[in-house]
C-alpha cells in the first residue's frame, strides 16, 4: 500500500467563498462544505523527496459526495493524479445557504510537502463563516468574500458557488532536514527583485554572501562546497555576474528544495549542501505568458497545450546594461556586462505510466565594450569574459505496475569560460558535460522499499591558464611566476547509490543508504554512508535525526597545482543532526528547531597566508564561486591538510499562504560558529564564513485590491578577515606586500539591511498587468564588506556595501 | 608578473553596484607622491665589476640604497640582514612576504644623518658557500627606523623593531647570486640619457638645492622654472640599446628562446602627481614619455616651490639604476 509511505495527512479548513463567488444579499448566511472523510495517500513513487500543490477544483453534491474534481494548476502529472485519486473519495457534509444544502464547488489544493512534520487527517474542518474569512487562493485572498447567492439543488455548475481548501501530505525523510519554498513566495520576497533562488538566502543556515554575489554558503561551508542542481543535474553558475539575476526564469519553476547537510545518497560530490531547483511541466488549462520589462533585462515567457499530452513553455531574457552604459558614455568605462539566457520545457505524459519531460537551457554573460576608444590604446589593460552555458536535459519517467517506478534522466551540455586581463592573464576553459542519472524504486514489502540508483558525470573538457610577466617572457629567476597551465583529458565520475527504506509501527521511519563515487581523476574510491530517521511523536511533533559521510573531489584548478609533494585526494565531511518539527496546520504556522555538527577532513587548503588582502578570505571565494574562475594566484599550491568544524543552531519560523491572515513569511535565525585549521601544527582559527548570527524576517503582505508589500530584514555578524599588521617593501618593484596577522582574527561590523518590494496588480479579463518596484538596502546603510589599504598598508578603509538600489518594473501577465 | 589577486578581481567585479561601491571612501595617498622620508630603490654594486648586477659567491659588493624625501631627510638608522632565499614561501603561497631559506647573515649597520641629497649604503661579503644557480637569490632585508634608532630585524617574521618615537620600516630585496659572471645581468644606466622637459634638455639639479624661495634661483637646465598655469609639462626620457640586454628564457608556453629585456620606470614626485609607470623597450624605440600633473595654481607660493623627481629603472632580473631630476614650481 503505497498510502503507507506517506505520514498522516490532514485536509484542513475549508474556508470561505472565493472571490469569483457571486455577489450576495447580506441576509443570506452560507456555510461551506465540512470535510468529513479525508483520503490521505502518498506521494507518487520515486517523488518522495519531492514537494508539490495540485490546485483542484471540486464540485461537492448536495449527498457531499464529489461531483466532480479537475486540475485547476497541476503540480505534475503524477502528483495530479494522485491528487485527483484521493479526492475524488472524500466525504463532505454538504454546503447550506439559509440551511438548505446545495451544491457547491471548493477550490481544493492538495499539498505535498518536504518539510518533516507530519500533520493528522481532520476529519472535520471547523465551521467557517463564510462572510468574514478570506479564502486560501493566492490572488483571490485580497478580501473577504461575499457570500454566496441563495442556492439550492438545482444550481447549475456555472452558479453554484465556491469555496478553497488545502490537504496536507508528508514525504519520507529521505533526507534529514529539507527546506521547501514554492508558489509565490518563490517570486513575492522583498530584496530577491522576484528571483526565487535569492529567496533561499531567507533559509536558516544560509550565510550572508558579499555584495550579494549570489553564492550559497551553507552552514559555514564554502561556497565551492555546496552544489546547485537543477533537474538532478549540476548548473555551474545560478547567477548572471554573480548575483544580478539567476540564469533560469522563476516563474517556470515548481519550488527550489534546499538541504543543508545530510542529503540523501541521491546527492555527492560535496561536503556541504545541495540547492535542487525543481523546473515545473508547463501549465495545460489555457496560453500563459508574460513579458517583464525592468531597469537591468526585459523577459518573456509563453506557455500552454498544444495537444492533449503535450505541453511546452519557453522563456528568454536579455539585459541591456551595456546598451545604457554605452549611451551615458562613462569616461574610463570599456566594457559593461551583458547577458541572455533561455528555457524551454516540453512535457509529454502519453499516459499514467509514463512521463517525460525535455529542458533546454542556457545561458551566456560577456564583458561587451562600451567605449568608442580604439581598441588597441587600452589593450594592456583591458578585461574580456564570456562565460555561458548550454544544456539539453531528457527526463522519462515510468512505472511498471504499482511498485516499481524507474527514472532516467540524461543531459548533455556544453560550458565555455574565457577570461583574459591584459596580457597578463587568461583563462580558457571548455567542457562538455554529460550527467546521466538512473534511478529504480521498488516496494519490496509492506514498509520497505528499496532505492537504487546511478549517477554518471562525465566532463571532456580542455583548460588553458596563462599568466604572464609584463616584461616580457619568463625569466629565469626565483621569482618568475609566468605560469601556463593546460589539461584536455576528460573527467570521469561514476558513482552508485543504494537506500532503504523502513517504517516501523507507523511511527518511525529509518533511511539507510550508502553511496559509492569513483573519481578518476585523482585515481581514488569513496563510500559514503548515511542513516536519517524520523519518529513522530504525536500530530504535530516529530523529531528528526542523521549521520551521514560525505566527499567531494577537488577541482580541476586545485588539481592542476597541488603541491609538489602531495597528491591531492578528496575532502571528507561527517554530518550530524538533529532536529524538531512543530506544526499548527490551522494557522498554517510552522517551526523548526536544528542542531548539527559537521566535521571536514582532508580539506583542501591553498597554501600561504588565510585570507590576506581585500579580496581574500571569504570575498575571494565566494567571487570564484559564482562567476567559475580561479582567484588564487599563479603560485599557489594546494593540500588536504585542512580540517574544521561547524556547528549551530537553527530557528526556523514559516507562516504559509492559507492561513486566517493574508500573510506569508519566514523568520529564521541561526546561531553558527565555523572554524578551520589549515595546516598540522598550526592553531584552529575561524572560517571566513562563520557568521555567528544571521538572523532573517522575511514577510510578504496581500493588501487586497491587487496591492501587495512585502519587506526583508536581515542581521547577519560581519565576515572575519585577516587583518594586516605591517608591510615589507619590495625595493625591486617598489610594491609593498602585507604582513598578515592572526588568520581571520578581526570581523567586520553586523550587518544589517532592510529591503521592500512593493507591488500593484491590475487584471483586465485574462491579462494582469504587474507594477513593481523592489528597493534593496531602503535605509542606504553602509555595511563592511572588506578592507582596502593604501599602496603600503599604513592606511585603511572599510569596501562598503552595496548602497540603495530601487529596481522598476513592469511585467504583464496573460 | 605576479598578477595579485586584487589586480586580476579588478578586471572582474562585475556587478555596476559592486564597482561603485568599491570606489567610496576616504582617498589615499598615491604611491609615487613623496611625503616622507623612506627608501624606495636598491642596488648591489659588486666591487670587481660596478655595472654587474648580480653577485659570485665569496666576492666584496655595496649595496646602495635611494632614499627619498620632500626637503632635508629624516635621520634613519638602518640594519640589513642577508640570507639565502627560498624559492617561494614554505607553504607556497605567492602573496607570502619572501622567507630565508637558510640562516641570515648581518652586515655593519648603516646610519644616514638629515641630508637633502642622502646616500645610504652597506658593505656586504657574499659567503662563499652559498647557493648558485639560475634559482637561486640572496635576499636582502632593510629594516630601518626614522626618527630614531637602532632598528631591530626578524627576518622570520619578517619584521623590524624601533623605538617608540620612531618610524619602522621593512624593506626586502632579492639579488642574484651566479657561480661565474659568465652571462650575468648588468644595470641599466640612466644617469647617461638624456631628459627632456618640455623638449628641453634636463639635466641633473645642483648641489645646493634651494629648498625655499626657488625662483630666485636662475633657471637652467638643472634647475628649470615650471608655471603650473601653463599645460602639463611633457617628461621624456630614454635608454641605449645596450641597456636592453638579450637573455635566455622561456616563453608562456616553457618553450626556450632568446629575450631582450625591457626597463620600467617608476617615478617619485614631492608634488603633483605622476602615476604609473613608464615601460621602454624595443617596440617604444627605446623612448618614455611621462606626463607630471603639478598641483593647481592657486595652491602655490609666488616664491616658487621645489619638486623633486625621482626616476628608477628596472629591467626585472635585478638590474637597477635611478637618477633626481628637480624644477622650480611657480604659480
Amino acid at each position: 500500500m503505497l498510502s503507507a509511505w506517506a505520514a498522516t495527512a490532514s485536509a484542513q479548513d475549508l474556508l470561505a467563498p472565493a472571490a469569483s463567488a457571486p455577489e450576495a444579499p447580506a441576509a443570506h448566511v452560507s456555510r461551506p462544505p465540512q470535510l468529513l472523510e479525508f483520503i490521505e495517500t502518498a506521494h507518487p513513487v520515486g517523488r518522495e523527496a519531492d514537494a508539490s500543490a495540485v490546485l483542484l477544483s471540486v464540485v461537492v453534491g448536495i449527498d457531499g459526495s464529489v461531483e466532480s474534481a479537475e486540475v485547476v494548476e497541476s503540480g505534475g502529472a503524477d502528483f495530479d493524479a494522485a491528487a485527483l485519486d484521493a479526492v475524488r473519495r472524500f466525504r463532505f457534509e454538504p454546503a447550506t445557504i439559509d440551511g438548505v444544502p446545495t451544491r457547491a464547488r471548493i477550490r481544493y489544493r492538495y499539498v505535498f510537502t518536504v518539510t518533516a512534520v507530519p500533520t493528522p487527517p481532520a476529519p472535520e474542518a471547523p465551521d467557517v463563516d463564510a462572510a468574514s474569512e478570506p479564502a486560501a487562493e493566492g490572488d483571490a485572498a485580497a478580501a473577504p468574500s461575499p457570500e454566496p447567492e441563495a442556492v439550492h439543488a438545482e444550481l447549475t455548475d456555472a452558479e453554484i458557488p465556491t469555496f478553497s481548501a488545502e490537504g496536507v501530505v508528508e514525504p519520507p525523510p529521505r533526507d534529514a532536514i529539507t527546506r521547501r519554498i514554492e508558489g509565490d513566495a518563490l517570486t513575492q520576497m522583498a530584496g530577491t527583485r522576484g528571483d526565487a533562488l535569492r529567496a533561499v538566502e531567507l533559509m536558516p543556515g544560509v550565510g550572508r554572501p558579499a555584495f550579494g554575489l549570489g553564492v550559497l554558503i551553507v552552514r559555514g561551508a564554502a561556497p565551492q562546497d555546496s552544489q546547485i542542481m537543477l533537474g538532478g543535474s549540476p548548473v555551474p553558475l545560478a547567477y548572471h555576474f554573480g548575483g544580478i539575476t539567476s540564469f533560469y526564469q522563476s516563474r517556470l519553476l515548481d519550488g527550489i528544495t534546499f538541504m543543508p547537510g545530510n542529503f540523501s545518497v541521491r546527492y555527492g560530490r560535496a561536503v556541504g549542501g545541495i540547492l535542487e531547483v525543481d523546473p515545473r511541466d508547463p501549465r495545460t488549462d489555457r496560453p500563459h505568458g508574460f513579458i517583464d520589462v525592468n531597469v537591468i533585462d526585459a523577459s518573456a515567457m509563453i506557455e500552454g497545450a498544444i495537444g492533449p499530452h503535450l505541453s511546452i513553455a519557453m522563456a528568454v531574457r536579455r539585459s541591456y546594461i551595456d546598451a545604457i552604459l554605452s549611451a551615458l558614455n562613462i569616461p574610463g568605462l570599456g566594457v559593461a556586462p551583458a547577458y541572455y539566457d533561455y528555457q524551454a520545457t516540453v512535457a509529454w505524459n502519453p499516459d499514467s505510466s509514463n512521463r517525460v519531460r525535455l529542458l533546454m537551457y542556457g545561458s551566456d554573460d560577456q564583458l561587451v565594450t562600451v567605449s568608442s576608444a580604439p581598441a588597441n590604446a587600452t589593450a594592456n589593460a583591458s578585461f574580456g569574459l564570456d562565460n555561458q552555458f548550454h544544456r539539453v536535459q531528457l527526463q522519462w519517467r515510468h512505472l511498471y505496475g504499482e511498485d516499481v517506478q524507474h527514472d532516467i534522466s540524461a543531459s548533455l551540455g556544453f560550458d565555455l569560460n574565457q577570461t583574459g586581463a591584459g596580457v597578463q592573464f587568461r583563462q580558457d576553459r571548455t567542457q562538455w558535460p554529460i550527467v546521466v542519472r538512473s534511478e529504480w524504486r521498488a516496494r519490496l514489502a509492506e514498509g520497505f522499499h528499496l532505492v537504487a540508483g546511478l549517477d554518471l558525470q562525465v566532463t571532456p573538457f580542455h583548460l588553458d591558464i596563462v599568466t604572464q610577466s609584463q616584461s616580457g617572457p619568463t625569466q629565469t629567476t626565483a621569482r618568475a611566476t609566468d605560469l601556463h597551465l593546460h589539461r584536455d583529458d576528460p573527467i570521469f565520475r561514476p558513482a552508485i547509490y543504494a537506500e532503504g527504506q523502513i517504517t516501523i509501527a507507523e511511527i518511525l521511519d529509518v533511511v539507510l543508504g550508502t553511496r559509492l563515487d569513483l573519481y578518476t581523476e585523482i585515481g581514488q574510491a569513496t563510500l559514503s554512508p548515511r542513516v536519517t530517521s524520523r519518529l513522530r511523536v504525536s500530530d504535530q511533533f516529530s523529531i528528526r535525526a542523521g549521520v551521514g559521510l560525505f566527499s567531494q573531489p577537488p577541482d580541476i584548478g586545485q588539481l592542476l597545482q597541488a603541491s609538489a609533494s602531495s597528491i591531492l585526494g578528496p575532502a571528507w565531511a561527517v554530518h550530524t543532526d538533529l532536529g524538531i518539527d512543530i506544526r499548527f496546520p490551522t494557522e498554517h504556522l510552522s517551526f523548526q528547531l536544528d542542531g548539527f555538527y559537521k566535521h571536514l577532513i582532508d580539506r583542501v587548503v591553498a597554501a600561504g597566508p588565510a585570507g590576506g588582502g581585500a579580496f581574500g578570505g571569504a570575498l575571494g571565494m565566494e567571487l570564484a564561486s559564482a562567476t567559475g574562475l580561479s582567484f588564487t594566484g599563479p603560485n599557489t599550491r594546494y593540500a588536504n591538510t585542512g580540517l574544521g568544524r561547524i556547528y549551530g543552531l537553527e530557528v526556523a519560523a514559516r507562516l504559509e499562504p492559507g492561513g486566517p491572515i493574508p500573510l506569508i513569511g519566514f523568520l529564521s535565525y541561526t546561531l553558527m560558529r565555523s572554524e578551520w585549521l589549515d595546516h598540522p601544527g598550526e592553531d584552529w582559527h575561524l572560517s571566513p564564513f562563520d557568521q555567528t548570527h544571521i538572523f532573517t524576517l522575511a514577510l510578504s503582505w496581500q493588501i487586497g485590491s491587487g496591492f501587495e508589500l512585502a519587506a526583508t530584514l536581515r542581521l547577519v555578524s560581519g565576515n572575519p578577515y585577516t587583518p594586516v599588521t605591517g608591510s615589507v617593501a619590495d625595493l625591486g618593484s617598489g610594491a609593498y606586500q602585507p604582513i598578515y596577522g592572526a588568520a581571520y582574527s578581526a570581523r567586520s561590523p553586523l550587518f544589517n539591511r532592510l529591503d521592500v518590494r512593493f507591488q500593484k496588480r491590475f487584471s483586465i479579463g485574462d491579462v494582469g498587468i504587474v507594477l513593481y518596484i523592489d528597493i534593496q538596502n531602503v535605509y542606504n546603510q553602509a555595511n563592511q564588506e572588506g578592507v582596502s589599504y593604501n599602496y603600503d598598508y599604513t592606511q585603511s578603509n572599510p569596501i562598503p556595501s552595496l548602497p540603495i538600489i530601487p529596481s522598476l518594473g513592469l511585467r504583464g501577465e496573460l | 608578473m605576479t598578477i595579485s589577486r586584487g589586480s586580476r578581481l579588478a578586471g572582474l567585479l562585475l556587478p555596476a553596484g559592486f564597482l561603485l561601491a568599491s570606489a567610496c571612501g576616504r582617498t589615499f595617498t598615491a604611491a609615487d607622491f613623496v611625503e616622507r622620508t623612506r627608501i624606495v630603490a636598491s642596488r648591489v654594486v659588486p666591487e670587481a665589476d660596478p655595472t654587474r648586477a648580480w653577485l659570485l659567491p665569496g666576492e666584496h659588493a655595496t649595496v646602495e640604497l635611494l632614499v627619498v624625501s620632500p626637503g632635508v631627510s629624516d635621520a634613519l638608522d638602518a640594519v640589513l640582514t642577508a640570507c639565502p632565499a627560498s624559492l617561494t614561501d614554505p607553504q607556497g603561497g605567492a602573496a607570502s612576504p619572501p622567507r630565508c631559506a637558510a640562516p641570515d647573515f648581518s652586515v655593519p649597520p648603516s646610519s644616514l644623518a638629515p641630508a637633502l641629497a642622502p646616500r645610504l649604503s652597506f658593505e656586504l661579503d657574499v659567503p662563499v658557500d652559498i647557493p648558485t644557480g639560475l634559482t637561486d637569490e640572496l635576499l636582502v632585508f632593510v629594516g630601518s627606523c626614522i626618527g630614531a634608532g637602532p632598528p631591530v630585524l626578524d627576518t622570520r617574521l619578517p619584521g623590524v623593531t624601533c623605538p617608540a618615537d620612531a618610524r619602522a620600516e621593512l624593506y626586502d630585496v632579492a639579488v642574484h647570486v651566479l657561480a661565474s659572471a659568465l652571462g650575468a645581468n648588468h644595470h641599466p644606466s640612466l644617469s647617461d640619457e638624456p631628459f627632456t622637459l618640455n623638449m628641453e634638455d634636463w639635466g641633473e639639479p645642483p648641489a645646493d638645492l634651494p629648498l625655499e624661495n626657488c625662483v630666485a634661483t636662475p633657471s637652467s637646465p638643472g634647475l628649470p622654472h615650471v608655471s603650473a598655469s601653463h599645460p602639463a609639462p611633457m617628461i621624456e626620457l630614454a635608454c641605449s640599446a645596450d641597456d636592453l640586454e638579450m637573455y635566455p628564457a622561456f616563453d608562456a608556453d616553457r618553450h626556450a628562446i632568446v629575450a631582450r629585456e625591457s626597463l620600467t620606470i617608476r617615478h617619485y614626485v614631492t608634488s603633483g602627481s605622476m602615476p604609473g609607470t613608464t615601460r621602454i623597450d624595443e617596440a617604444s624605440e627605446l623612448m618614455g614619455t611621462v606626463t607630471w600633473t603639478p598641483p593647481a595654481a592657486m595652491t602655490l607660493p609666488a616664491e616658487g616651490t621645489l619638486v623633486r623627481f625621482w626616476f628608477i629603472a628596472s629591467d626585472h632580473r635585478g638590474g637597477t639604476d635611478w637618477v633626481e631630476r628637480d624644477l622650480c614650481l611657480t604659480p
